[in-house]
């Protein structure tokens, strides 16, 4: 099993009575809650943070993007994903993922990523996702066009990588006279690809039909086996052989010296699953970003877990695996069933959130990689 | 009322059955609907079905026609509402449209200016107002959208547009939206220019407002007006974007003599 640790760059530094004052903590709440002091702060200490996963034996170094919220301040993840690049000489760099709808030019992201792998050595994993609502209306890009937009840029970046150029695109949302990058990623044929799901039945299909890396993220543990069932039999019918390499897994976890530390720690979770999940449907899905069954499938999520995310309890994210948090022991007893159930290669290790501090965070990590890993790696 | 006998058929539109309701005698009198699933045959096309022979058909993506992917902005919309009253042997029609079916018919008056006797434009989309915005119906709840639309809500308006979010409803309208995003998603419903082609209209046209409109305010009315030289402006106070639902009797007051001068 691989390990890959995650955290979101949270900003949590605004009065929490102010957040609750607006339909949602993304895409309207007005950014003069951000005091980009603060910010430089937090990103430098989040940094660190990276630097001693990789200290600390992780496999990969994961990161992602949003836009509008102070659930995540990373922007543009290739810019911090340049940073590690260079600051790290091991880990894998998990880049989940690119947003590609909102790309008007997904050859400069083809470059983008390029650029990083040469920088990182070949050490970037590359993973592309459609993006939640807010992004497409963040960035104004039409959602009815989402699900197309992530396929036909997805095969326009995969063609830039591996066809030497130049070549002409003419494509039905995107065109180029001439693609010719002089920059080409240095993994051959191209950085491997990962897609995460949350409820889409399109994506695990999709995944699945092109061999990549499927994760599931933060899907209740009966949801995450239908998906990968999904996928598994896309896979099948496309003649790719699939083993626990091809799934991974998701969750929040927070470890430490005693249970009752790790339960106040674990709390900082409940700021992801409830405040910043907050607002209209039509922030989240709107129109025409969602099929017919991936709205049959996100409803059952709602359901599947017998409550949102945002209703759970502490003890009820702990019991369906959302949340896995406690001493050593406890942590490895709970991720040996969840490997078992899910039959998973992959599992990221989401270990920051909302007001953390810097030294809970690191404790957390260092009891991870000392005391958790030795065991995992042997799985 | 006299009871005008209406029904609801299909005509074939570039490979499409295109589903439109049809009543009364008299003059043809295209009539296109905004951002609604042209609920159904309304008070206001009966009205008008005692003087016009009226033809109100759905737009395509709206419900009961079916989506035409290749329709990508609202002058596709026009073409294809040229094709339409070609395969219905119409050769010159009255035009009134509401919202976004203003929109269409503008743009259609421009286009083939020969075909339109006269022109009634009912809150129509299509200009960028000159102060103010329109409302942007993608972020808003559709029970907001619905008690934004309307500043009178008549049983009419209730029963068919402002129905209780049923999931049925709701379905209802997110169809609308996806239609709607399919052809106006950016810029939003407004074409720039539009203001730049507008005086080419020549077809005597009566603008329609809701002063109370909260989509499309006032102002867009006010610019539609200024250019179109032919073009006088009716104001409707207390009423929002539905005047034909929510002021029926002032509605069609001003409406009907219009498009019938003699």
């Amino acid at each position: 099993m691989q390990v890959y640790f995650f955290s979101e760059f949270p900003y949590h530094e605004y009065p929490d009575a102010e957040g609750d004052k607006y339909p949602s903590l993304r895409l309207t709440f007005p950014n003069r809650f951000y005091d980009p002091q603060k910010a430089h702060h937090l990103f430098h200490r989040y940094l660190d943070e990276y630097l001693y996963c990789e200290e600390m034996g992780f496999d990969g170094l994961m990161i992602n993007e949003h836009h509008n919220t102070p659930s995540c301040m990373n922007a543009t993840m290739n810019l911090i994903g340049a940073i590690l690049a260079r600051t790290t000489r091991r880990a894998k760099i998990l880049l989940l993922g690119n947003i590609l709808p909102i790309w008007d030019n997904p050859v400069r992201l083809a470059e983008e990523i390029a650029m990083l792998d040469v920088l990182s050595n070949g050490r970037i994993i590359s993973g592309f996702v459609r993006g939640i609502g807010i992004e497409s209306l963040a960035t104004n890009t039409n959602p009815v066009d989402n699900r197309e937009r992530f396929e036909e840029a997805h095969d326009l970046i995969l063609k830039t990588w591996t066809t030497p150029g130049p070549f002409r695109w003419e494509g039905r949302h995107y065109h180029f006279r001439v693609v010719n990058p002089w920059i080409v990623p240095l993994q051959k044929p191209h950085p491997p690809i990962w897609v995460p799901g949350s409820a889409s039945p399109e994506t695990a299909a999709w995944a699945g039909r092109h061999g990549y890396t499927y994760v599931g993220f933060l899907t209740p543990l009966q949801m995450t086996k239908e998906l990968f069932a999904i996928y598994r039999t896309a896979a099948t019918e496309a003649g790719h052989a699939v083993t626990e390499a091809n799934f991974g897994y998701l969750l929040c976890c927070y470890v430490a010296d005693s249970e009752a530390k790790a339960q106040e720690e674990a709390r900082h979770f409940l700021w992801r699953m409830g405040p910043t999940l907050r607002g209209p449907k039509a922030y989240f899905a709107p129109p025409g970003y969602r099929s017919r069954a991936g709205t049959e499938m996100a409803a059952r999520r709602l359901s599947g877990g017998g409550k949102p995310l945002a209703q759970q309890s502490l003890e009820e994210l702990q019991a369906n695996y959302h949340i896995v948090a406690g001493t050593p022991d406890t942590v490895l007893k709970k991720l040996k069933f969840i490997k078992d159930e899910l039959g998973i290669g992959h599992l990221i290790f989401y270990g920051q959130e909302s007001r953390m501090s810097h030294e809970a965070t690191l404790r957390s990590i260092e009891l991870f990689g000392k005391e958790v890993m030795p065991a995992l790696k042997a799985w | 009322m006299s009871a005008v006998a209406w029904s609801e058929e299909t005509v074939q539109v570039a490979g499409t059955p295109v589903h439109y309701y049809c009543g009364g005698e008299g003059p043809p009198l295209l009539v296109l609907h905004g951002l609604d699933p042209n609920p159904a045959w309304l008070a206001c096309h009966q009205a008008l079905a005692t003087h016009f022979r009226v033809y109100a058909p759905t737009h395509p993506g709206f419900g009961r026609t079916p989506l035409v992917p290749w329709m990508r902005r609202v002058s596709d919309l026009t073409l294809f509402y040229l094709w339409l009253l070609e395969e219905m042997g119409l050769e010159r029609v009255l035009l009134l449209g509401h919202g976004l079916g203003g929109w269409v018919a503008a743009d259609l008056a421009i286009t083939c200016p020969h075909l339109v006797e006269r022109l009634v434009l009912v809150d129509a989309a299509g200009v960028k107002p000159p102060h103010g915005e329109i409302l942007d119906v993608f972020l808003l709840p559709w029970p907001e959208v619905q008690a934004a639309l309307v500043a009178t809500p008549t049983p009419e308006w209730q029963r068919h547009f402002g129905a209780t979010s049923t999931p049925e409803e709701e379905e209802r309208w997110e169809t609308v939206l996806v239609a709607l995003a399919r052809l106006s998603w950016k810029p939003y419903l407004y074409d720039p220019r539009l203001p730049h082609v507008l005086p080419r209209l020549r077809c005597p046209t009566l603008i329609v407002w809701g002063r109370e409109d909260r989509l499309l305010p006032l102002a867009c009315g006010e610019l539609y007006r200024e250019r179109i030289a032919a073009s006088r402006l009716v104001v409707l106070e207390a009423c929002g974007h539905y005047p034909h639902v929510e002021q029926p009797q002032a509605f069609l007051e001003a409406v009907v003599p219009f498009l019938r001068p003699n």
